[in-house]
């Protein structure tokens, strides 16, 4: 008789509970229990935030799909190191950040090799955005670039992704008050650049 | 200098990464996990040569293998056949393939057969959602005393109720079939929704025994049938609900449900709460509906009576159509006898009711597996190789092909 092929795998149950109810506290705690289920639910939940801050940072998708798979490599090699589980997502966006902080690095060497084309925030509105609105957002982009990454990054995660004051701050590793400091110094700077404070002058 | 609260601009944008490629990264870590887990033992074996991966193959041959474990839902397990899932609350099983199944309060679901190429389940109670990972490599296929629903990639929901069958189709394509079903067929889209009426009863005759319900059923006929197809508008495509033709019935008791009606159930009406008629015909003597029986079984195998079920299936059996109900009814009966009660040559006659009643096909090789194995554990060489035969013609790519090539051997 010939040689009979091994037969698939069966189904495996990974996990059984009420996804929706579960706390990223709770997930991290399986996580760390090795449950490859609360890992995929932790990407899941937390991938589209991170891509969000690598993007609007880099301005690059390909580099933005590199640092969320770094940062979710190093998330769960050092789950341990999380002393707040709660805190995750803030703790995720500083390892992103961190990722793409060493990127613009790399962006500094390549400079003198390579002509960078990267998007702006106008190149990539969405399609039921106005005409003005887009006016508005490359001259919010032509600011942002003029702006030093320790004012450029806490306005992005503030203003562009959505993090709180204080997801903020664990993601920039400094403290609330800084962070509140840094805000408005970007702010001023944005103004001066879109001539928002003639306006108001 | 306030900081200005407005709302994130990156909701004026296009999604930083779209859900394609958060997959591939997702895919890309899973995999880096896997090669970190590996490069390490790979450098500790060229570190430590020859003698310790001598030892290691001893080790691995003379260690002990742990038990498979038996389906129950505790960290990672297999869903084996009879694994069941009850949900008193809500809650979602997710499995390795990336696949849910959601189950809503008091739904219940039993795996039949959990095999590299196909899942199939039975919703016994309630409303169980399934999101199917698209392309993947098992067939899935959602048994109900109802209807039958294929799907390969897709989520749908699927819920019975004491009345009817509803499924639901949020994306890709499900097939349903059943008896009941409108044309036998019927291909669902996403966003349409079909509903299947459980029979309806007439007449029930108040049991002798309290604790022991009717034992004969009086089957519907076509005509009984009501379904009912919606989508949502517009309407990809409209779902032919053809009428299906009413059948002569020796006893239709009640007039046939007019499709796309809604389901009634009357409540039923005891013969004794009438003075006999000396003249009338005996009274229709009627089984529970054909969900009950299972349940009964079912409910009896919690209580540690697995011999009464199996006697409550057997009486079932003895007067039930040959629909997809009494398919499942036997290869229950047959699983308890081979199972829990050591009556291999009960088994093997109720596994070949399985096979000769053809439905539902989704476990017609698990049957005739385990009519197999039931005719050679009751000393029956012969005929148990004889099934073995078949099952290798009829399944070359089962399952149990290894088993039964063994059994088949002369």
């Amino acid at each position: 008789m010939s040689a009979l092929a091994s037969p698939r795998a069966r189904l495996q149950v990974v996990d059984v509970t009420t996804a929706l109810v579960v706390t990223d506290a709770e997930l991290v705690a399986r996580a760390l229990t090795g449950d490859a289920w609360a890992e995929e639910m932790i990407y899941r939940r937390h991938a589209p935030q991170v891509a969000s801050v690598a993007r609007r940072l880099l301005r690059d998708p390909v580099e933005a799909a590199d640092v969320v798979q770094d940062t979710f490599l190093i998330a769960f090699q050092q789950l341990r190191a999380l002393a707040e589980p709660a805190a995750l997502r803030g703790w995720l966006g500083r390892i992103a950040v961190s990722r793409v902080h060493r990127r613009w690095r790399w962006q500094r060497v390549r400079f003198w090799t390579t002509q960078g084309d990267d998007e702006s925030l106008a190149d990539v509105a969405d399609a039921h955005v106005s005409p003005e609105r887009c006016t508005e957002l490359a001259l919010l982009d032509g600011a942002l670039r003029t702006l030093p990454a320790k004012l450029q990054v806490p306005w992005v995660l503030r203003h562009v992704v959505g993090y709180s004051l204080d997801e903020v701050a664990t993601a920039c590793d400094c403290s609330l008050a800084s962070v509140k400091r840094y805000l408005a110094k970007a702010e001023a700077a944005i103004d001066l650049h879109t001539g928002r404070e003639d306006a108001r002058a | 200098m306030p900081v200005p609260d407005r709302a994130p601009i990156e909701a004026e944008l296009t999604p930083a990464l779209d859900e394609a490629e958060l997959a591939q990264v997702w895919r890309r870590v899973r995999d880096a996990q896997a090669e970190a887990r590996v490069a390490p033992s790979r450098r500790r074996w060229v570190v430590a040569g020859v003698a310790v991966a001598a030892a290691a193959a001893v080790v691995l041959t003379a260690w002990p293998r742990a038990p498979r474990p038996s389906g129950a839902l505790h960290g990672d397990v297999t869903l084996t056949a009879g694994a069941r899932l009850d949900a008193p609350v809500a809650r979602t099983v997710a499995l390795d393939d990336g696949s849910r199944v959601a189950l809503a309060p008091a739904a219940q679901l039993e795996v039949l057969a959990n095999e590299g190429d196909k899942f199939v389940t039975a919703v016994r109670r309630g409303k169980v959602g399934f999101d199917v990972r698209p392309g993947g490599p098992r067939k899935w296929i959602i048994e109900t005393d109802l209807a039958t629903v294929e799907v390969v990639g897709t989520a749908f929901a699927v819920e019975r109720s004491a009345t009817e069958l509803a499924v639901t189709v949020d994306r890709g394509v499900v097939m349903v079939r059943g008896e009941r079903v409108p044309g036998r067929v019927v291909r669902l889209t996403a966003g349409q929704h079909l509903e299947v009426a459980a029979p309806e009863v007439a007449v029930a005759a108040p049991p002798v025994d309290a604790d022991r319900p009717p034992t004969t059923v009086v089957s519907p006929t076509p005509a009984q049938v009501t379904a009912q197809v919606t989508a949502p508008a517009p309407a990809p495509a409209p779902v032919p609900v053809p009428t299906p033709a009413p059948v002569p019935t020796p006893a239709p008791v009640t007039a046939p449900a007019p499709v796309l009606a809604p389901v009634t159930v009357p409540a039923p009406v005891t013969a004794q709460a009438t003075a006999p008629d000396p003249v009338a015909p005996p009274p229709l003597v009627v089984a529970p509906p054909p969900r009950s029986i299972i349940d009964r079984a079912d409910e009896l195998v919690a209580q540690g009576q697995p011999a009464r079920a199996a006697d409550e299936l057997t009486a079932y059996l003895a007067g039930a159509d040959r629909d997809a109900t009494a398919g499942l009814a036997a290869f229950l009966l047959g699983r308890l006898a081979q199972d829990q009660l050591a009556q291999p040559a009960r088994a093997a006659s109720a596994f070949g009711q399985v096979l000769a009643i053809g439905s539902p096909r989704a476990i017609q090789d698990e049957a005739l597996a385990r009519q197999a194995r039931a005719l050679a554990t009751s000393g029956r060489v012969d005929a148990a190789r004889g099934a073995a035969q078949a099952y290798l013609q009829r399944f070359s790519a089962g399952a149990h092909r290894a088993e039964m090539a063994r059994l088949a051997a002369p």
